[in-house]
Order: C-alpha cells, then sequence, then structure tokens
C-alpha cells in the first residue's frame, strides 16, 4: 500500500461514519478521486458493515421471555425487602 | 387493575417498578429483551450463553435500579451491564482469541490484487452461499474477533450507538473507540471475505 495510502486508509472509517473534520474529509474525497484501490477499500469496508447489521437481529427461543419473566419475578421477589 | 404501559417512557416504568409493579418490570423487559439477547448472542457465539447474558443484566438492573441516574437512557445502562456480564464470562473461557490488531497487518501488498468479495442478503440463485451458510460466515468471523474489538464492533456497528456512548457502555476513551472499530471492520471484511470464499468453492 503506498503510504499516501496509509495515510487516507487510518481515518476511512471516520469518515464512513461522517465524523472526521471537514479538512480531512476533503482531502480524503479528493484522493478517492484519483486512487481506484482507496474506492474499492472504502466499498469493501461499507459493505462489511452493511452485511453484518443486516443480518443482526437474532431469534430468542420461544420460551426465553417466558422463562426471564418468571425468573426475575421470582428472583426479585424473594430479595423484595432488600431491593429498595 | 393491569395498567397499559405501551407508551409509557422508560422514566415512567422505572418509577412504577419502584412503586412495587411488576407490569412495569415486564414492560423493561419486554422493551429490550431481543436487543439484549442479539448483543449477548454474536458477543459469546452461542444461545445459552446469550440467555445467561440477558438474564444477569435484568437481575442485576432490577437489583441495583437505585444506582442509574435518570439523565441516563435506560437502553445505555442495560449495556452497560450487558457489556460487563460478557466480558466476564469471556475470561472464564479457555479458547477465546487473543490480542491487538495492529493496523499494518490490513495493509495490502502494493501492487497486488487484494481484491474483497463481500456478499449481501439478497437472495442470488446463481450464488451457491445459502442465507443460513451466511449466518454461519459472519458468526464464525465475529467469534475470531478479538473479544475487546468484537464488542465495540458490536455495539457501533450492530447495535448502534454511536461512539460517545459506546465510551461510556465501555469505559474507554472515544479515540479507543474510533481505533478499535476501525481495525475490528478491516478484521471482518477480511476474514467474511476468506471464508466467502471458501465456501463458494466448497
Amino acid at each position: 500500500m503506498k503510504e499516501k495510502c496509509k495515510d487516507h486508509f487510518k481515518k476511512m472509517s471516520e469518515y464512513l461514519d461522517g465524523t472526521l473534520e471537514k479538512g480531512l474529509c476533503e482531502e480524503i474525497e479528493s484522493h478517492l478521486n484519483e486512487c481506484p484501490d482507496c474506492v474499492k477499500c472504502l466499498e469493501s469496508i461499507k459493505k462489511t458493515i452493511k452485511l453484518c447489521k443486516d443480518g443482526s437481529e437474532e431469534n430468542m427461543p420461544a420460551d426465553l421471555h417466558e422463562r426471564l419473566r418468571l425468573k426475575l419475578r421470582d428472583c426479585l421477589n424473594m430479595n423484595a425487602l432488600s431491593v429498595f | 387493575m393491569v395498567t397499559d404501559y405501551s407508551e409509557a417512557s422508560d422514566h415512567q416504568l422505572i418509577a412504577d417498578f419502584k412503586d412495587g409493579s411488576m407490569d412495569a418490570m415486564d414492560k423493561i423487559v419486554e422493551r429490550y429483551e431481543t436487543r439484549l439477547f442479539t448483543f449477548g448472542r454474536k458477543m459469546c457465539g452461542n444461545i445459552q450463553d446469550a440467555e445467561d447474558i440477558v438474564q444477569e443484566t435484568f437481575l442485576s438492573a432490577f437489583r441495583y435500579l437505585n444506582s442509574f441516574r435518570e439523565e441516563t437512557k435506560l437502553i445505555n445502562w442495560l449495556f452497560k451491564i450487558a457489556a460487563r456480564a460478557c466480558m466476564k464470562k469471556r475470561r472464564k473461557k479457555k479458547c477465546e482469541p487473543d490480542g491487538h490488531l495492529s493496523l499494518d497487518s490490513f495493509y495490502t501488498e502494493e501492487g497486488g490484487n487484494s481484491t474483497y468479495e463481500i456478499p449481501d442478503w439478497s437472495n442470488d440463485p446463481s450464488d451457491n452461499v445459502l442465507r443460513s451458510e451466511l449466518g454461519q460466515i459472519i458468526d464464525k468471523a465475529m467469534q475470531s474477533l478479538p473479544p475487546n474489538y468484537r464488542i465495540i464492533f458490536n455495539l457501533r456497528d450492530i447495535q448502534g450507538f454511536n461512539t460517545e456512548e459506546t465510551s461510556e457502555i465501555l469505559d474507554i476513551s472515544i479515540a479507543s473507540v474510533k481505533t478499535g472499530l476501525h481495525r475490528a471492520r478491516l478484521f471482518m471484511r477480511d476474514k467474511i471475505s476468506s471464508l466467502y470464499k471458501e465456501a463458494k468453492i466448497a
């Protein structure tokens, strides 16, 4: 990786998140206009985030909600006097 | 009489719970259990541990509700408890990946041809990697990411907390959240790409 690319590479996540200060942002954008490798790199990070986020919700086991509810009532009732 | 808590704010629910309402407690649980379960499942890699995390988090939260500062968001506080529980669980496991990720390890070879193949969830019939396999690939990648980075990735990119919130939840600096997240993303990208390429050939 070229040294110039390395500098921008460090800041790619912040750039993607929109939290990079304006000056650095403009520098990266200007670099992206002339560096297809960095464009690919940025895209690959973006796709990774999207993939992980989109498939993320897990299904709770069907009975967990009820078991949890009962367990909490059980434990908290037992400790009723010491909770507050 | 059962109160309809569907529109109640978290603070209202907390107040009612402190007054002894178990319905308010149920509502808080219902509101956040799935998110906490998802977080636990992704951190710990299995359902049983995820269940433990959810249970421990709520038990702890309700027991120590008096230490909850009302200017904080309840969800952030719950995740602070859950994050601690996950890291504690992790310390008891033997086969967790360890270590530090250095940025240099992600630099591509100059002149090299590194292509990253990152799939998406759209059902492409010509793609022989099934959705379920894709889920497993992501899971495997996540479990091989060292826990300190995994937790940042989980909070920021999966759960959607911002940098400041993540810093607060984990009690680490903003700079640590930023560098940790960047390295986690790069690791996940590389790992998912290589696992996906393997799966396509198989």
